[in-house]
This record gives C-alpha cells, structure tokens and sequence, in this order.
C-alpha cells in the first residue's frame, strides 16, 4: 500500500529536532529525560507526529493539531509498535494524561492503572490485554497462608548493611517477607547481580522470599523518575501511580499487611516515593512500617555511599558497611566491570 | 496446535485490522476487540477470528485485534498470516493454495 508518512529517527543533531521540540511544546507535553529514541513522523517535508521510546514504553507523544482526529495517531503508533515488538518487547506499555486514553484505548491499548495529584493526572496502559492479570495469576502461585505479611521492595545497587538490617527487622515483625527486588536494568549494578547479593545476604532468615519485582513494580514502566538524579513535578505522580499498582494488585494477590521502607536522607526521589506511600497504603489498610538506618559509629549506611567509595577508588573501604557476601563480589573478577563502569560515571544510580 | 512465539499482522491503515496473537494460560481463547464498527459487526469479527483459531486447532491463546473498517476477507487474511507466524510455519506453507475456507 502506498504509504505516504514516514517514521524516522531524530536526535539533537539534526534539524528536525526543533520542530520536533516545537511539536511537544505546542501541546503541553514535556519530552521525557529518559528515551532511548526519538522519532519524527513526516508527511512530506511536514512534521505531522513524534514519539519516543524508553524501554518498552512509548512517551512523549504528539499529533500535529491538524491531523488530529484523523487516523495518523495510529498509523504512527504502528510504526513504532513494530519497532519495538521486532526488538523482542513481549509488551508495550504507554504513559498518557488521561484525556488521551481513549485514543490509545482505540489502537489496542489496554488500562494498567491511573493516579492523580491535584488536577495533574497520569495512565498507564498496556498493549497485552491481559498482561497485569496475568502477572498477578503468576505471582499468586506465591502466596502462603501466614498471618502477617510483609513486603519490601529495594533495588540494593549494590546490596550493604542497611539493606540486610532492614530485611531482618522486618522479617521478625511479621510471619513471612516478600523482598521484591527492581528489575530494571538503570542501575551499574545487574538485576541478576542484585538478586543474588541478596539472596546470599538473606540466606540465614528463614521467613523470607526474595523474587523479581517484574514490570510492574518501580519499572521503566511504571516509575521512569525514580532513576532520575532530582525529582521533577512528575515523580509525585509517577510515584503516587507505582504504588496505587502495588496496592491494587500485589497487596490482593499476596495479601500483604505491611510494607517496611528505610528512613531517607540522600534521596530527594525516595523521600518522595515513601511520602507518597504512606498516603495511599493506608487507604488500603497496609501498615508502612518506616526503620530508621542503621549507622555505623554517626554514619547511616547507603548503597550510594559504597558507591562513593567505589568510585574514589576505595574498594576495601566499604568492608565495614557491606555483608561478606557483597564484599567478596566486589573482590572478584566479576565485579571488575562494574567497578569500572562505577568510576566513569556520575549517575544517582 | 501449540503457539511457539508471539506474532502479529495487519496495520492500523484504514480498512486493514491489525492482528497480535499470544499464548494464554486460562486454557481458553481469549479475543479482545476494538473496531470502528463494533457495534454493528462486533460479533461478525469475532466470530471470524474464532473460526481461523478453530481450524488451526488453537485452544489457549488471546487475541488483541484493532480493526479499522476491514473486509471479511482481509480479515481472515489477517488472522491467517498472525497464526501462521506463531506456530512458526510462516515460510512453510505454500500460500498460493491455501484454502481460506474451512
């Protein structure tokens, strides 16, 4: 069929970039800090649509105001979709203000969750028709019949003291622990990596679970912010929505009682996601159960601190603030890669 | 017969439908539908989809299907093509003797 609109790639080097950034601003849309890719959509030499991809998520999208209404939305997003399906996504998701849903519900698009903050509103719809269901089938498989269930969700980039005290408080004020561990791969250390230090770190409590956090549990999709250095008018949001999907769908499935967070005082993003979380898990009758850090001598322990060290060049430095478990990674071959990836770079994670 | 990976086919061109097929656990097929003319051939679609799902002899898979104003027989075609992809016979078949008719 003859095609008459064409999707390419743009980047700030080229000279659609402006039109594109004039695109987005003419409709109130910011372009996301975190794609991967941006297209341009072009009829001609007219710049009728852009998108951008980060993960397996569409953001940042905008139709020309006179094309609006007509089908290049969709044949767009079909372009695009392509993309990212040929890529190996099994899943596409797309994060939209609310007044958009319907078009994107109309392409295929199915509703995960929404949050609103004022009159600021946020959705996140998936391509699977039956994805989140099915993710909350698979991990009912899980469910044990305790009294009091616990939940911690950490991201242990790399796992210390402070994560291994935190699981352990929790772990004897409750029956039975979940530890969801973040499966985006944002972080200088690998999920894989992550989990295990963990697992290993954990390995003497009995009454804990340690398993993926999967896609929808401060994932690309569901909290892009939360790998952001400084939080932004839309990680309230962002924030406010990743834990309404926990809420709804997990605390259900597992029948969690509490969730246990560590007391903040580095990150700006975190502070705002455990403020967040008190506000809404309590309308979900889950305890948010705040541990204060463990210190060592007047120092908190954090994994950005080990990270600090790492990154002087102070390996052996962290002995105090690490697990064996950890320590002895960071002294192995594998590690050497990451350490250096540490050194080089200047990310919050 | 067994889906061996996810497939998709069609556009979402006006007069095409765009077709995504992938396996399910509920042991049932599963078809999700938007279309244009929903209200007056909904169940048409549906009911096509499901004959293309039966003569392949699929029994667990969902079917996400956008269909901007086709024809019956782009239909078919459609959902042809995405099931061929996931029982991954694709290149095997020989598409100019295929009987779209049961």
């Amino acid at each position: 069929m003859f095609k008459s609109c064409e999707l390419r790639k743009v980047d700030e080097k080229d000279r659609e970039w402006q039109m594109v950034l004039e695109l987005l601003k003419g409709q109130g849309i910011g372009l996301d800090p975190f794609v991967d890719q941006t297209y341009s959509y072009f009829e001609g030499d007219k710049l009728v649509g852009t998108a951008s991809v980060a993960g397996s998520t569409i953001r940042s999208i905008a139709i020309a105001i006179h094309k609006q209404g007509s089908n290049t939305l969709a044949e767009m997003m079909n372009d695009v979709m392509e993309i990212l399906y040929d890529a190996g996504h099994g899943n596409i998701f797309i994060y939209t203000k609310p007044d958009a849903v319907g078009s994107f519900q109309n392409i295929g698009f199915y509703e995960v969750d929404r949050a609103e903050v004022e009159h600021d509103g946020v959705v996140l719809l998936e391509r699977k028709p039956d994805g989140i269901r099915n993710f909350v089938k698979t991990i009912e498989r899980l469910k044990t019949d305790h009294e009091e269930i616990g939940a911690i969700v950490m991201n242990a980039n790399p796992f210390t003291f402070g994560h291994q005290y935190l699981i352990e408080y929790a772990a004897a004020h409750c029956d039975f622990l979940y530890v969801f561990v973040v499966s985006s791969e944002k972080s200088v250390f690998p999920f894989d990596t992550r989990m295990n230090l963990i697992k290993e770190g954990t390995k003497h409590i009995e009454n804990v679970y340690v398993l993926n956090g999967g896609t929808y549990i401060i994932s690309g999709a569901t909290f892009p912010n939360y790998f952001l250095k400084a939080p932004d008018r839309a990680t309230n949001l962002q924030a406010k929505l990743d834990i309404t999907i926990f809420a709804r769908y997990f605390v259900k499935a597992l029948n969690i009682k509490k969730r246990f967070i560590g007391t903040e005082s580095y990150c700006g993003t975190t502070e705002i996601y455990n403020e967040t979380m008190k506000e809404v898990l309590t309308r979900f009758d889950v305890e948010v159960c705040e541990i204060p850090r463990k210190t060592i001598g007047e120092t908190p322990i954090s994994a950005s601190m080990v990270r600090k060290l790492i990154k002087e060049g102070e390996i052996e430095a962290v002995m105090p603030f690490v697990p064996i478990t950890t320590f002895d990674f960071l002294m192995s071959k594998d590690a050497k890669s990451i350490i250096e990836a540490i050194q080089k770079s200047d990310s919050r994670h | 017969m067994e889906i061996v990976k996810s497939s998709s086919a069609g556009t979402l061109d006006s007069c095409d439908i765009q077709i995504r097929i992938e396996s399910n656990e509920i042991g049932s097929n599963e078809i999700y539908l938007k279309s244009v003319v929903e209200k007056q051939f909904g169940n048409q679609i549906k009911a096509l989809i499901n004959d293309v799902l039966d003569k392949h002899n699929l029994k667990s898979v969902t079917v996400n299907a956008v269909d901007r104003g086709a024809l019956d027989c782009t239909i078919r075609a459609r959902v042809e093509s995405a099931v061929m992809r996931a029982i991954g016979r694709e290149s095997l078949e020989d598409w100019s003797v295929i009987h779209h008719d049961k």
